[in-house]
């Protein structure tokens, strides 16, 4: 019998580090074949389908980059609070609050003044959203620095009731005159201004200026360092005079900033106006940040290939859904559940952790005995 | 302002035993994965991959029961089953591989949420448009005289089967954590994996069981929602319970027999809440909608405040994988 003992590596090499996250990728794909195969499609045709539905045009090109934008702001989201140690599950409902900022601006644009010059009114409308949701992070985050409560569980009870509020109103007060569940457009001056005649928008620029910026933050300046140290040992940290509080408020603040502007994209680029599922209800934006950061290990400049990974995900699996394959089983006119790539994403984080495992690890042969 | 806070509302959904019966029913599939997730946590392990082990339960359960035409009870099993073999996926990244339990918990929940999905999908018949009821129907038990008596007969004795196992499952629980060898050996796992080990407990072993058995009792609690509560599936139909019920161990301070409180507390929020929707109250439904969610906030917050979990029972190695030193 084969007899496998695990012993503690003295050190984890900078390359295993380096390679993981795309063996983790690759493993994953391996293991989805399972699910593809119990339906009987050949798992070969529906990856071929999915990067064809990725990469196949200048178009499904476009709508990557369009995906990516508010998955590299919710993978900030997540990672920038995790380095301190915390937890933002919250990221979900933090995009909607900032799409709710932002359609307020719109929206009293839209009544108040609809020739307002789009370059006040955009601004206004990234400020909106750059506020309103760090304000709702700011409720988990007081709560943790003050009384300690688990970030995690309080982060996710905020997404039920931003999602909650957000019905209320496009029910409600924010009504489109027309009766329907969902605002008003916005006036052509609260349109995100798209690129190259695709639904690229300005917020997916922004997204790598961010990304970029915090890595920037986070070698250079008091916070960043401060943050990894609080995250790092906080025993340390404490020892060494960082206060604590100001780490929490600041990390998840501007975690929250990040989901925040994901959302201020959504309804000023994609949308124009504000709808009950601005982050789509399979795969939603502000879980699937946790997988970002995750794939990315925290690392700013990592978070723009975590993103652009899932959103070929998301985009190909979109173009996989609707084809059509032979089955071994049921003959032709299969269709692959959309859900593939909801799994696909968890397998790509399972094989990351089981990853590091093997990169802390060394799994060897016993001997007899 | 005679009309403040609506308390003729109020007292009137009070004294109505529909309410009361609706309560016993809501806490149910909360009693479930609470009494599950303290077994886990007990042994040291922190599952957050609740509600995705209930969403697997409720799937499972409900094909179970409709594919061997109609029972309940393989149902319930199944359900049961699927949540125990789930959970395990768990068990093994967290044990085996000592992962990050949080990192582990939160994919679970993901990846119930698309496992589900993807079943559902490729089922054939989307059975989010089946109605349980219009088939086989779920009866509750007729019980004499106890439930003739008025009020308290409509509001404790008029309940199908699956309410009084839950119940019955309280003091089992109970005698399980605290009368039983392997209840000590959980204990001592949880408390303190080095004395354990040198006492000769496999520590691993009896995490992987624990991971099962909270597993097998989120199961039963997802199985429950679909099969008894809504007799129907649809996706995602938790609808966060999962997580009320990992913050409900807390509130039971690691106790069976105080989860059974938190667990029909929540129980009556989340009535109150579904009959204020119907009442006559002109608070928009939306917003009552998160008065659960924010009350767990406000109980956790109330919990975390001023109070050192460890003094209220939080196991000591909680969420710290086990290494044995050495070889």
């Amino acid at each position: 019998m084969l007899r496998l003992s695990v012993e503690k590596r003295p050190e984890v090499s900078f390359k295993l580090q380096v390679i993981t996250p795309f063996a983790s990728v690759l493993v994953a794909l391996l293991v989805g074949a399972v699910p593809l195969l119990m339906v009987g499609v050949n798992p070969f045709e529906a990856y071929a389908k999915l990067f064809q539905g990725a990469f196949g045009s200048l178009n499904s090109l476009a709508e990557v980059g369009v995906k990516a934008a508010p998955l590299l702001f919710t993978g900030l989201a997540v990672a920038i609070p995790l380095r301190a140690g915390l937890w933002n599950i919250g990221a979900e409902g933090q995009l909607y609050f900032g799409a709710i900022g932002a359609s307020g601006v719109a929206l009293y644009f839209l009544n108040a003044n609809p020739e307002a010059s789009a370059w006040l009114v955009i601004p206004l409308m990234l400020l909106a959203g750059a506020i309103t949701a760090p304000l709702y992070a700011l409720i988990p985050a007081l709560l943790k620095a003050k009384f300690s409560t688990n970030e995690i569980i309080t982060t996710l009870m905020l997404n039920y009731v931003a999602l909650n509020i957000n019905q209320f109103l496009i029910h409600g007060p924010w009504r489109d005159p027309t009766g329907f569940p969902l605002s008003e457009t916005f006036a052509k001056n609260a349109w995100l201004p798209r690129f190259f005649g695709t639904r690229i928008h300005l917020g997916f620029v922004i997204a790598l200026a961010v990304a970029v910026c915090m890595y920037f933050v986070y070698v250079k300046t008091k916070v960043g360092f401060e943050s990894k140290v609080v995250g790092a040992n906080p025993k340390a940290a404490e020892l060494g005079g960082i206060s604590r509080v100001k780490i929490i408020l600041w990390t998840l603040g501007l975690g929250g900033a990040m989901a925040g502007l994901a959302g201020v994209g959504e309804v000023g680029g994609i949308q124009h106006r504000l709808i009950a599922e601005i982050s789509p209800l399979m795969n939603p934006y502000g879980y699937t940040g946790i997988a970002v950061a995750l794939l990315a290990k925290g690392h700013p400049l990592g978070l723009i290939p975590s993103a652009f990974t899932f959103a070929v995900i998301f985009v190909g699996g979109e173009f996989m859904k609707q084809a059509k394959f032979t089955s071994i089983f049921f003959g032709s006119g299969i269709q692959v559940p959309g859900d593939i790539v909801q799994i696909l994403q968890v397998l790509i984080i399972f094989a990351i952790i089981s990853g590091e495992f093997l990169a802390r690890y060394r799994v060897y042969r016993r001997p007899h005995g | 302002m005679d009309n403040f806070l609506y308390l003729d509302v109020l007292v009137g959904i009070l004294i109505t035993p529909a309410f009361w019966a609706q309560t016993i029913r809501l806490g149910t599939p909360l009693l479930f994965p609470t009494l599950g997730e303290i077994i886990c946590e007990r042994a040291g392990i922190l599952n957050l991959g609740v509600e995705g082990i209930m969403i697997v339960g409720t799937l499972a359960g409900y094909m179970g029961a409709l594919y061997s035409g109609g029972n309940a009870w393989i149902g319930f099993f199944i359900g049961m089953a699927a949540g125990g073999i789930f959970s395990l996926i768990h068990g093994f990244l967290t044990i085996t591989l000592k992962s990050n339990q949080v990192i582990s918990g939160v994919m679970l929940v993901l990846l119930g949420i698309g496992v589900s999905g993807f079943i559902n999908t490729s089922n054939g018949i989307s059975l989010q448009f089946i109605r349980w009821s219009q088939r086989w129907g779920f009866d509750r038990l007729e019980i004499p005289f106890f439930g003739d008596i008025p009020f308290l007969g409509q509001a404790l004795f008029q309940h199908d089967l699956f309410v009084y196992i839950a119940v019955l499952m309280v003091p089992l629980v109970w005698m399980f954590l605290n009368k039983t060898h392997l209840g000590i050996a959980i204990t001592a796992s949880g408390e303190s994996p080095e004395t354990a080990d040198t006492l000769g407990i496999n520590v691993a072993s009896i995490r992987y069981l624990c991971v099962f058995l909270g597993g097998l009792f989120a199961g039963a609690g997802g199985a429950y929602l679909s099969l008894s509560w809504q007799k129907s599936w649809q996706p995602m139909m938790t609808a966060g319970r999962g997580w009320i019920a990992v913050v409900l161990v807390i509130f039971a301070f690691w106790k069976p027999q105080r989860a059974i409180w938190g667990a029909y507390l929540f129980g009556g929020i989340e009535s109150l809440q579904i009959r204020l929707q119907t009442a006559n109250v002109p608070i928009p439904v939306d917003l009552i909608s998160t008065l659960p969610y924010l009350i767990t906030i406000m109980v956790l917050v109330f919990l975390s405040r001023g109070v050192r979990l460890k003094r209220i029972g939080a196991p000591t190695a909680l969420g710290v994988p086990y290494e044995r030193g050495g070889r």
